[in-house]
């Protein structure tokens, strides 16, 4: 109970930040733009006609949902890959932050066991994942749901995986944090993982290019443990475009992603108990 | 104790993320991606194609025309009817058969060969009776709504002699054989042309018109328009008669705006159709487009209401594109949907009905 104090004092934290105001700022500024110079020319459930800042964009007549599909997957891996950079960036200082100096004492004074500060400071950045991504996802679903009668879900259920994703790495930016008390090492380490991710997405491809032997054990032994970020962004981009996934293979891959935040975090947890301040 | 067992948790938690994550590792198998070439204009081989099979001789020029642009011209389309309001479709025999869904095609087909033998109405027997091997011996094929058939054969393919048929010579080079009791007509023009249909003044029409020497009216199907697996024109009134009662407004703009469709088929890879729609009222054809296009995404939304994935599917890759007072009805047809169709539907219902 008492990490979601300490959750909701992060997002407190995080709402006088200029990074997260700019965030907040620019997915509405996008919003309102596309609301305002986006026209649909619907016929019975066929776009007929799409302008742009009044300029001709799409010429050909189809179902308006299956117009919208290349539009939502573009959205998909833009709200996927953007908003994981986005919070390596923006959410790095957050642990350090927690451990400055004069704060932690502070804390620690507090009726607040250890763990409940690493816990509440995770679910604090799960939280702003979430809302922003389910704010440009939603502006956007309700934007092209307005202008052409599509309600379509399953963009925001894209927005919910890559919020996941993110919290996952956050749990080991986190941990990195608490070991470095550095937001750059606490960036840098959310950035390689992503990039590893992305690697570790394809390795069954990748894999083949090794010659079979040692060489291929290590790499698979190297990337067995990392999140699978291209594999993630690549589902929920078909989510998105109503194509077809693996739900099987969909649903081992996201609970390995929350078991590998929970063992990031548990690790942070550690290092958090040990430490001396 | 306590705080090892967070390091215990983060082991065994690292380990269990390993093994989840890694049974969604299995490489998806790629989703087979749509290859439809639409035809759009013709290929540097077809028009060369096209070019060798002009094989009659220019027409009279018209008044005012300069006999210099007279060109050769290509006898099957100069055999098809010119009448207006009538439908004519090429098939390319030849390239329909190599095509991925004509080797499929063809394969359920050759099944169904040793029944129809028995009921005396296969392959084997046609040839025996006309001496043409509908399947090596065709090069194309073109149908009229007519009741006219054309067909492109090898040389000295089409001898009707066995039929029993009486025969007789019409024009310089025609041969015509009726059925003794006047429901089929064949004729042979020379020894490239087979011709066939219940009506023996169209075949004869159609025989004058290859051996005409006054001005010739406007085939149906230009030369410039023969490109693609399979090509035609329809006209607006036997595509309005095509679709279903409830489509009625639309039958009859159909009618009201549309001068002529353009119909050009590709079926290398998945099939292609692209119909071009040509009308004088560029509001009218406009207006169509729309309509269209609404009873499309209509049709769509019925199709998965009703559960029917088929019809869908093939009505999410239906597009209408309007430009210039004209508009493009682009189809593409998977081959996985169409393996189901055509003659392969009977063997694959075949169980089913049984049960």
């Amino acid at each position: 109970m008492k990490s979601f104090v300490v959750a909701r004092d992060l997002l407190r934290e995080a709402a006088s930040r200029r990074w997260f105001l700019a965030l907040g700022l620019g997915i509405t500024l996008m919003l309102v733009v596309m609301g305002l110079s986006l026209r649909m020319d619907v016929v019975d459930g066929a776009l007929a006609a799409t302008r742009l800042f009044g300029k001709s964009m799409n010429t050909q007549i189809r179902a308006a949902d299956v117009a919208l599909r290349p539009a939502f997957v573009a959205s998909s891996y833009l709200i996927f890959y953007g908003g994981l950079l986005f919070g390596v960036v923006a959410c790095a200082d957050f642990g350090p932050s927690l451990l400055a100096p004069g704060r932690i004492e502070h804390l620690l004074s507090l009726p607040v066991r250890r763990f409940e500060l690493v816990v509440g400071t995770f679910l604090g950045v799960l939280a702003l994942a979430l809302l922003g991504a389910l704010y440009g996802a939603g502006g956007l679903v309700l934007i092209f749901g307005v202008k052409t009668g599509v309600f379509s879900g399953r963009l925001i259920v894209s927005a919910l995986l890559a919020s996941v994703t993110f919290s996952a790495i956050y749990g080991a930016m986190l941990t990195v944090a608490i070991a470095a008390r550095s937001a750059a090492l606490s960036a840098a380490s959310g950035g390689a993982l992503v990039l590893l991710g992305i690697v570790a997405g394809e390795r069954e491809r990748i894999a083949e290019f090794f010659d079979s032997g040692i060489s291929r054990t290590i790499f698979r032994g190297l990337t067995l443990f990392l999140p699978r970020v291209s594999s993630l962004a690549r589902s929920a981009g078909e989510i998105a475009g109503s194509e077809p996934v693996d739900p099987a293979a969909l649903t081992s891959m996201l609970l390995g992603l929350v078991v590998f935040g929970l063992a990031a975090l548990s690790l942070g947890i550690h290092l958090f108990e040990r430490k001396d301040f | 104790m306590r705080r090892v067992a967070w390091l215990v948790a983060f082991a065994a938690l690292l380990g269990l993320s390993a093994f989840l994550m890694s049974r969604g590792d299995k490489p998806k198998k790629p989703e087979r991606v749509l290859k439809a070439e639409f035809p759009r204009h013709p290929r540097d081989w077809e028009e060369e194609r096209n070019r060798k099979r002009r094989t009659l001789p220019p027409a009279a020029p018209r008044p005012g025309e300069d006999e210099g642009i007279q060109r050769k011209r290509d006898p099957l389309l100069v055999a098809l009817p010119v009448e207006k309001g009538k439908s004519s479709v090429v098939f390319e025999v030849a390239a329909l058969k190599e095509s991925p869904i004509g080797q499929i095609w063809l394969d359920c087909m050759l099944e169904e060969q040793a029944e129809n033998k028995r009921r005396g109405r296969g392959r084997d027997d046609f040839k025996e009776r006309f001496g043409i091997d509908l399947l090596q011996d065709v090069e194309r094929i073109a149908m009229s709504s007519s009741k006219v058939a054309v067909l492109s054969v090898a040389q000295g393919a089409g001898r009707f002699d066995k039929s029993g048929w009486p025969k007789r010579t019409f024009g310089e080079k025609g041969a015509i054989w009726e059925d003794t009791e006047g429901r089929s007509v064949f004729a042979t023009w020379g020894d490239e042309l087979v011709l066939a249909g219940v009506d023996v003044k169209e075949i004869e029409a159609a025989i004058a018109r290859l051996e005409s020497k006054s001005p010739p009216q406007a085939p149906p199907i230009p030369d410039w328009s023969a490109y693609g697996d399979i090509y035609g024109v329809l006209s607006p009134e036997e595509l309005a008669d095509m679709l279903p009662e409830e489509q009625g407004e639309i039958a009859a703009r159909i009618r009201a705006a549309i001068d002529r469709v353009d119909l050009h088929v590709d079926t290398s890879e998945d099939v292609a159709i692209v119909a071009d729609v040509n009308g004088s009222n560029m509001d009218d054809v406009t207006d169509l487009a729309k309509s269209m296009g609404a009873a499309l995404s209509l049709a769509r939304a019925g199709a998965e209401d009703q559960g029917d994935d088929r019809l869908r599917e093939l009505l999410d890759y239906a597009t209408i594109k309007p430009r210039d007072g004209r508009f493009t009805v682009d189809v593409a047809l998977p081959l996985e949907v169409l393996k189901q169709m055509g003659p392969c539907r009977k063997r694959d219902a075949a169980p089913s009905s049984s049960q």
